[in-house]
Parts: C-alpha cells; structure tokens; sequence
C-alpha cells in the first residue's frame, strides 16, 4: 500500500440491457513517485477506461484505487472534480485547446483553477514556446498544440500528468520530441507520467511497461535502463 | 427504402425539443398573420352582409327645394338605377331629454330596412321605432312615450313599439342638424303618412349589379361613380323645372342663388360608413408588420436548429454518401424534417387564429359600431394558405441554407471532423489600454463572442426582437389606458358640464353661473358657448366641437392647453384659434394656417393660433371676441363648465339633482362618470394587447431556449474539457453564462429600439378617429419589458445548467478515429 499509485482488482462493467460490456476485468498493477510508465496494449484492451479511471473522469465498477496514499475509487461528485482538478494533468491525443485562446492564454486558463499552480510564462518557455505564445491554435502546428496541451497540464502543478496516445494525431519527428519533453518533465520535474499507447516500439523509453489485453493486466516490467528517445526508431 | 424511412422517424422522434419549438414558432406566426388580416376581411364582410340584408341605399339624391314624384321618374329612367324610392325626413326637438335633436325619418319597406332589436314596428301614425342606441342610453322601454316640441306640424308625441338599427347609422354618429346643440342625438321612424308635404325630402336609389359587389371594392366606386355621373347630366333640367313648378316664371329669369341645386350622396359620405372601411384597413395594417417579426424569429429558430441537426448527422451523411445516397435524397430528407412541425404548426395556427383574432377584435369594434348586431367569421383559406406557404418558405428556406454546403460535399470531406473555427482578435484587443485591465475571465469570455459572429448575431436579433416586441405590447397598454386620465384628470379637467335650455346672453349666462356656484361650496363656473361646427383645411373637412367662452380670465380652471411634446402650456390666444392636434393632423394644418368654419349655413375663415394636445374628441377653441368679429353676431351662452372641491358619489348627486332643479339648466354631466366611460370603452381595446404580449412573451421564452441549446450543444467538446480540467460545474456554467448575460444585455438594449419603432408605427396604424392615443411608453414599461427578458433569460440559464452537468466528458472527448 505504499506505492504511489496503485489499482488493485479494479473492474468496470458496463450494461446495456441485458448485455454485459467488461471494459477492464480485475485490474492490478503500482507505479512509483517520478516513473515514467507507458500502458501498451491493442485497440479496446481497456487501457483508455485504466486511464479514464486514474484521471478521475470515470468511477470503477469495483476495486480499489489509490494515488498518493488515497483511495480515490469512491469518490463521487465533488471530491472527484476535486481530485482531478488539483491532482491530475491530462493530455489528449487530440489536444482539445480552447480555440478562442491564444497558447498562453490555454495555459493561464489552469491558472485560475488549480490552488498552487506555476507560472503560465514560465512552463510554456519550459516547453519551448515562448515565441508563439500570443499565436492561436490553428496558427500553431500539431506537435506545437500538444506542447501547449502538455504545458496547460503542467500548469497545474499535478501529482500524475496522464497522456492518451499523444502522438497518435503527429508525425514521427514531431511525435519524438514531444515524447522527450515528456521524458524530460518526468525526469526534471520529478512529475510521475503515464503514456497509453498502442505502440509498443515506444515501450524502451519508459521506466515500468504495463501491458494489457481484454480488461486484464498481461505483465508489468521494470526498465533498469531506459533508452533515450533519440535512439528509440518506429 | 424502408430503413430509410425509419430512421427518418425515429430521428424525428429523438429531437422532439427542437421540433416542438419550431412547431410553437410558426403557430404563432401563423394565427396572428390569418388571424388579424381574417379580421379585416371578416369586419368588412360582417359590414357588407349588414348592408346587404338591410338594402342600404346606394346613392342619396337630396335637392335644396325637395323632390317630386317627376323627379323621381326622371331617377329611376337613368342608365343603371334599379330602383327609386322616395324619402322624407324632419329634424325635431325631444322634450323630455332637452336639447336632445333628432330626426324623423319615414319607414322605407324596400330601401333602408331597420333592423328590429326590441319590439315591432309601428303600426299607427302616433308610434314610432327608436335609435337603438339612443333608446339605451335614455334607458326607454317599448310603450313609453316620447314627447316632441311642437314645430308647427301638430305632432308632439309617439309611442314606442320598439328600437332599431339602420346601416347609415352604424356607429355612435347621428350627424348635424340645426337645432339644440348641432349635434343630433338619434332618430325615430314613423310611418310616412305623417308627413304631410307634397315633396319628398331625399330619393334613396339602389343601383343595378350593385349588390352582388363589395362596397369597398374599386369596381363598386366606378359603377357607382358612373351613374352619380348621369344623374348630375339630368339634374340641371330637373332643378329648372321645379323652380319653374314652384314660382311660376320661366327659370331663365330665376335671380341669383334662388335655383335649387342636387346633392348627390353616395355611401362615401356618411361618416360610420367610410370609418368602419378606415378601421377595418387599419387592423390589416397590424397584420404587415407584427407578423414579420414572427416570420424571422421563425426564420432564425429553424436556421439554428436544422445547422445543429445536420452538423450532429455529419457522420451519417458521410456515411450515406459514400453509400450512394443522391445529394438531393439528403436534401428532402432534412426538408421533410423541416416540414412536419412547420405544417402541423401552420395549420393549426390558421385553425385557432382566423376564429379567435377577428372574434376579439370585432368584439371590441362594437362598442364603437353598436349598429352591427351580427358578425361572421368564416375560415379564411386565401389568408391562411398564405400564412403556411410563406411559413414553409422560411423554415424551409432556413433548412435549405442549413444543409446545402454538406449535402453537395464530398463524402471523405463531410467523414472527416470538420475543421474548428480558428480564433480570431477582437477589436477590443486593438485598444490595448482597455485590453490589458480586463482579467482573464472577461477576456475569454469577449472573444468567445465575438469570434462567432453568426452565433452573436442570430442571439442579440433574436433576443431585440422579443424584447421589443414585449415593450411593443406593454407600451401599447401604456398608451391606450393611460389616455382618459390624460385627457379628463388632466386637460379637460373641469368637475361638471352644464348644459342650459336655452342660449342666453352673456349677462344672464353671468347670472346663471352666480346661482350654479352657490350649490355646492367653493364652486366656480364659466359660461362657454358650444356647437358642433365643420371645419375645412386645404382638402378635407372634419367635424368638431366649438367652444367660446365668456371669458379667458380663469378658463385654466377648466382646461389645461399645452404641447404634447414639449409639454410646455399655452396661453389662450387674444386672435386666431387652439384647435386639437388630432383634427389639425386630419385637416393637414399647422400653426398660422387658415381654416374655414362652418356653422349651419355660416362660414368664416379662422387662423389657428395653436395646436394643443388632446386625446378624445375634436375640439376649436375661439376667443369671444374673435368669434363676435368673425359671424358678425353676439355670442350666446349654452353651457357652463364647473369646478369645485371634490365630492363624495352622494354629494355629486345631490348636486346634479339641485342643478337640474334650477331654472334654466337642463342636464349635468359629471367628468367623474365620463372619465369612467372612457376607461371602460378603453379597456376593451386591452384584451387585443394582451393577447399581443403573451404572444410575445411566449416567443420570447422559445427563442432564447433555443438559441442557448444550440449554443451548449455546438461548445460540447469545449465545455467537456473545462470538466476534465477539473472546473467545478458552477464554473462551466458561469463560462457559459457570462457570455449569456453579456448577449442578453445587448439584445435588450436593442430591442428597446425595435420596441420604440413597432409602438409607435402600431399606435399610428390602429387609432380610430375620436382618440388620439399617446405616443409614449411609460419608463415603468421599459424596465418591466427589461425585466421580463431577463427573467426568461434566467429561467433558461437555470434549465441549462442541467443540461450542461450532464454533458459527458469521455464521450464529448473521443477522438474521431
């Protein structure tokens, strides 16, 4: 019970009817404070529903789950919102910036919800965008809008920032370096990250790979030595 | 093609919201557009079935010297008349109401008809069938007696056997004569042996082909013109042939001004005739404007709708493309979708107004037109296939303009997410001082919306014109209620109107007032000459009340004279006249202009010193003096204003029993009661405003529910991140209400504007003749009309709020694949 995170017999059922949907079937695995940890697995394995699950957008149909010595599996309502605005970062493959709103002003919109957040200037020069601050998403390249959904994250001074394939929608180089500045948060912050992805090609440059298939956990392996991005090919 | 179908109808089904809105739009638009233009065609047509059942006449010949039987030959032999009939009449003083002038027309059997309301027709010479409204009035019973003043014919009394109505008579207007007051209180009819003359006092024709036309149709005009035209080629002869008949000289020898000349009349000329069609037209012009505003809400609320609908079925379409669905297989599809609740809301609009609009405003119109018993109100079905059509244009032109760009596109094109809008700057943003203040709240929040400007545009449209048309609605209310204060607390604003036997000079009218004052404590009174005169501008003429008093000193007792806009008073002029603004309007006169006025026989020119506001009747004022110079005669005093302290009911009575115990005095009336009548036949006029604002309200609600759905449904993914964000759902939904109270502001600030404009356009189209109904709207409305928009804005946002703790962020958030 002393890891960071952990779930622990989690399910998530849904029923439609008469029909029995097992999204995740008996969920087990920990991750420790400032790892890096990719989930693999293939399309409608249930790592998004994990991830749902530990971003606080969703509730387990049972287990437990818990994240910096607390149990968050029954929250509900308000502490949820709670949990996910001060505890968690979340980045999407689709960036979902607001479109009105230039780059810093995506970020300054953290600002003003999380309790002890960081300086909007200061994260987007941290992921490299300090000269496109003032331009909006659609003036702004793919990997470009993932930065700055990556900075908004960040801006909340998160315990865990969690990612959904989140260079699914870039290019292999562009993928690459916003994989590293991923890399690098985790490493330089200390921020404890966790990747889903379907690529497992990407598996080398994490610290723990959870893999997973129909709802249940196949295996999760220690990295002693992960490999720089840089040398990581797809 | 089955599936097809079914998906159509279960589509349907699943977005009944958006249809039952648009459903609730077009009714409303739809009844008031058949409704109110059914109610002109119905006021005409009640008219018109009126005129036809009571064979009104035609043309009305009446001749300075009288008609005789060759006359009337000569009539009936010109080319278009069908018939001849001739008339007698007799203007006589009632004795029992004193003052009271009527006139006595002789029962037509064939020209004329009266329509019995109480009672039979006569039967013997001594009985006679009454005005029905004058019968009301004067509160008679069928087999009371009316007693006349002798005027030399011998007949002073007539039974009553009952009352009638006649079609020259339809509204409260009985005409001009020359005894008592001027103004003639009613009519009796008799049975024609009574009067013995051996001319006749007027011809009554009935035209061939006429009846089977419209009064108000051009084509009746032209016939009727057509042969008033050949009556005049034969009048010459006639009138030299009865000089010839009555002095016995040939009629080339007649002096000067002793030939008698024809008058001929036709329906154009009797006043309750041509206001009738006046206000009959006028309901119609209601029926251009306020319509429209229904018809563009209608426009906008489908257009937003069908925009919603079809982005939402973007896959689908893509889908069914790629399928091989045709372009316009998609096109009638969102069409017939647009069409169900457009001709469901169509038709049963039509249904429930063209019945229930023309019944509240005839209603109404009658107490105006006591002549017209029985109206009808038949389905409409030019009006209302109109109102469906042009409602089927718009929401189908609306869907069309929806769905045209993605029903044309390419199938991988309408698969793909369509691409979001990129942000755009502000133009506060260039006023970089204002800029930098705002936090960051305010700033999302302004480029929110303004970046949308079709969404900021279809809101604060649709928001104005619900707001203007409540303020519309209330300011209506404002300015027809408030006029009988306006007119009788505040101008004519005397206590008693005394009217006196006879006209006296003014040393005895002087005397009279003395002995009045003295009945009750600290009264004071002003002797007034008063006759009903007409008075002619540039073009038209009008009928009005003059009124002289004995002398200016104190008159501001009795009348207050001031601008209506400016408010400013007027002092009563030492030359010229103070006419009311309403007539000056109708004569086209202003300030120095010359009028003439006539009375009975007499004319004079007058210049008009000034126009004075005045909301009910027509009024001259004319300063002794001037009055003396111009008709070259002493002024006569028949009626005395009076002001006192006020009094209970109890001691007003009393007062009115002692004035008419006095000498001299032959009726009082109270403002008190006058004021009462005045809101009373006012306030039946409410009952068509009121259903005017509800109308509007209920649009109003409909308009800003829809504009906000759309607006959550077309923010989903923006609103489902600010969840995952972690805001709290008070904090999604101030986002989102911010912009909404911000639009709502703006909408209502311009609705003021569209309000101001409807009012006044509405206020100008629906007066009737006697009223002048102020032309402002009360502050108090305007923050009520405010205050009522907001409301509905509130109600909305609340309901919102549900919806938008509902909006699920994992599936808002799913990435299109």
């Amino acid at each position: 019970m002393n890891h960071y995170v952990e779930m622990a017999g989690v399910t998530k059922i849904y029923r439609m009817g008469e029909m029995e949907i097992k999204a995740a079937d008996g969920i087990d695995f920990y991750i420790e404070k400032g790892e890096l940890a990719v989930i693999v697995g293939a399309s409608g394995a249930g790592k998004t529903t994990v991830l749902n699950i530990l971003g606080g957008m969703d509730t387990a149909t049972s287990g437990q789950v818990f994240v910096d010595g607390q149990d968050i599996s029954g929250f509900k309502g308000k502490k949820l919102v709670h949990y996910r605005r001060e505890d968690v970062g979340f980045v999407f493959q689709f960036y979902n910036l607001m479109q009105n709103l230039t780059a810093l002003e995506n970020v300054e919109l953290a600002l003003q919800i999380s309790k002890k957040p960081l300086s909007a200037e200061q994260v987007i020069r941290d992921v490299g965008l300090y000269d496109r601050r003032d331009n909006f998403p659609a003036q702004l390249s793919g990997g470009e809008q993932q930065r700055v959904a990556i900075a908004r994250a960040l801006a909340k001074n998160p315990k865990l920032l969690l990612c959904d394939e989140p260079t699914g929608a870039l290019d292999y180089v562009t993928g690459k370096s916003v994989l590293k500045l991923l890399y690098d948060t985790c490493r330089q912050k200390g921020v404890t990250v966790v990747i889903i992805t379907h690529n497992s090609a990407l598996t080398p440059m994490a610290d723990r790979v959870i893999r997973i298939k129909s709802g249940k956990v196949l295996s999760s392996e220690i990295n002693e030595h992960p490999t720089p991005i840089e040398n990581i090919e797809w | 093609m089955k599936a097809f179908h079914k998906n159509f109808f279960r589509e349907l089904f699943r977005n009944k919201t958006r249809f039952v809105s648009v459903f609730f739009i077009v009714l409303l638009g739809a009844a008031f557009f058949s409704g109110i233009r059914s109610s002109e065609s119905d006021m005409l047509l009640s008219a018109e079935q009126y005129y036809d059942r009571s064979n009104y006449y035609d043309v009305k010949v009446v001749s300075t010297l009288g008609l005789t039987q060759a006359d009337l030959d000569a009539l009936s032999d010109v080319e278009g008349v069908q018939a001849v009939y001739g008339g007698f009449s007799r203007d006589v003083l009632c004795t029992d109401e004193k003052n009271s002038a009527l006139k006595l027309i002789a029962l037509q059997e064939n020209v004329n008809i009266p329509t019995v309301v109480t009672g039979e027709l006569p039967r013997e010479d001594n009985e006679c069938l009454m005005d029905n409204v004058f019968f009301e009035n004067n509160h008679y019973r069928v087999g009371d007696k009316i007693t006349l003043e002798d005027d030399g014919s011998g007949i002073t009394e007539f039974y009553i056997t009952g009352s009638a109505n006649l079609p020259e008579y339809m509204d409260l207007n009985r005409g001009t004569g020359t005894l008592g007051s001027g103004k003639l209180s009613g009519f009796l009819l008799v049975k024609q042996q009574i009067f013995d003359a051996d001319y006749f006092t007027e011809a009554y024709l009935l035209l061939e082909g006429a009846k089977e036309l419209d009064s108000f149709d051009p084509e009746y005009e032209e016939l009727s013109e057509t042969v008033q035209e050949r009556i005049l080629d034969i009048s010459d002869a006639a009138c030299k042939r009865r000089f010839e008949e009555i002095y016995g000289i040939p009629a080339d020898m007649a002096p000067e001004g002793l030939l008698p000349s024809w008058y001929i009349l036709d329906r154009d000329m009797v006043a309750s005739t041509v206001n009738y069609q006046n206000d009959a037209e006028r309901i119609g012009n209601l029926g251009k404007l306020i319509p429209i505003i229904f018809f563009l809400v209608a426009t906008l609320v489908s257009l937003t709708a069908m925009t919603r609908l079809v982005a939402e079925h973007r896959g689908e379409i893509g889908a069914l493309k790629a399928l091989g669905a045709g372009n316009f297989a998609i096109l009638m599809n969102y069409f017939a979708f647009a069409m169900i609740p457009t001709i469901c809301g169509g038709v049963i609009g039509v249904l429930i107004g063209e019945k229930g609009l023309p019944f509240a405003i005839l209603h109404t119109y009658q107490m105006l037109y006591k002549g017209l018993t029985e109206f009808t109100l038949p389905y409409n079905l030019r009006e209302g296939a109109i109102a469906i059509l042009v409602n089927i244009l718009c929401t189908g032109g609306a869907t069309l303009l929806a769905c045209y760009k993605t029903a044309n596109d390419f199938p991988a094109r309408i698969l793909r997410p369509e691409a979001p809008q990129s942000g755009k700057r502000v133009l506060l943003e260039r006023i970089p001082f204002l800029w930098k203040r705002l936090n960051f709240t305010f700033k999302s929040t302004f480029r929110n919306m303004f970046s949308y400007k079709k969404r900021f545009f279809m809101t604060v449209i649709g928001i104005a014109c619900c707001m203007g048309l409540v303020l519309m609605g209330l300011g209506l209310h404002d300015s027809i209620g408030v006029i009988a204060d306006k007119q009788y607390a505040e101008i004519s604003h005397y206590d008693a109107s005394v009217s006196l036997t006879a006209e006296y000079d003014a040393g005895t009218a002087a005397e009279i007032v003395d002995a009045v004052s003295e009945l009750t404590p600290s009264a004071s009174g002003l002797a007034f000459y008063e006759k009903t005169v007409e008075l002619s501008g540039a073009g038209t003429s009008h009928e009005a009340v003059l009124e002289v008093p004995l002398s200016e000193e104190n008159i501001a007792e009795y009348f207050t004279f001031r601008h209506r806009t400016t408010r400013r008073g007027i002092s009563f002029p030492e030359s010229g006249a103070l006419i009311s603004e309403k007539t000056a309007n109708f004569l086209d006169v202003k300030k120095g202009d010359v009028i003439k006025v006539r009375i009975g026989g007499e004319s004079a020119e007058v210049r008009i010193a000034d126009i004075y506001e005045n909301y009910i009747g027509h009024y001259l004022f004319l300063p002794r003096a001037e009055y003396e110079t111009l008709f070259g005669q002493e002024t006569v005093f028949n009626r005395i204003f009076m002001t006192y302290p006020a009094l209970s009911e109890e001691e007003e009575n009393l007062l009115g029993s002692r004035l008419i115990a006095t000498d001299r005095v032959q009726g009082v009336t109270f403002i008190a009661d006058t004021l009462d009548w005045a809101t009373d036949t006012l306030s039946s006029l409410n009952t068509i405003i009121y259903i005017v604002l509800a109308a509007a309200a209920l649009l109003a609600f409909v308009v800003i529910y829809n504009l906000n759905i759309i607006n959550i449904a077309e923010r989903n993914r923006e609103l489902a991140t600010l969840k995952v964000l972690g805001c709290y759902d008070r904090e999604v939904a101030a986002y989102v209400y911010r912009e909404n109270i911000f639009l709502t502001l703006l909408g209502t600030l311009l609705g003021i504007g569209v309000g101001v404009l409807l009012h006044r356009y509405i206020i100008v189209s629906v007066e009737v003749d006697l009223i002048m109904f102020s032309r402002s709207i009360a502050p108090l409305s305007f923050l009520l009309g405010t205050l009522i928009t907001l409301f509905f804005s509130a109600v909305v946002n609340l309901l919102m709020y549900y919806r938008l703790k509902k909006i699920d962020m994992i599936e808002s958030l799913k990435s299109v694949e």
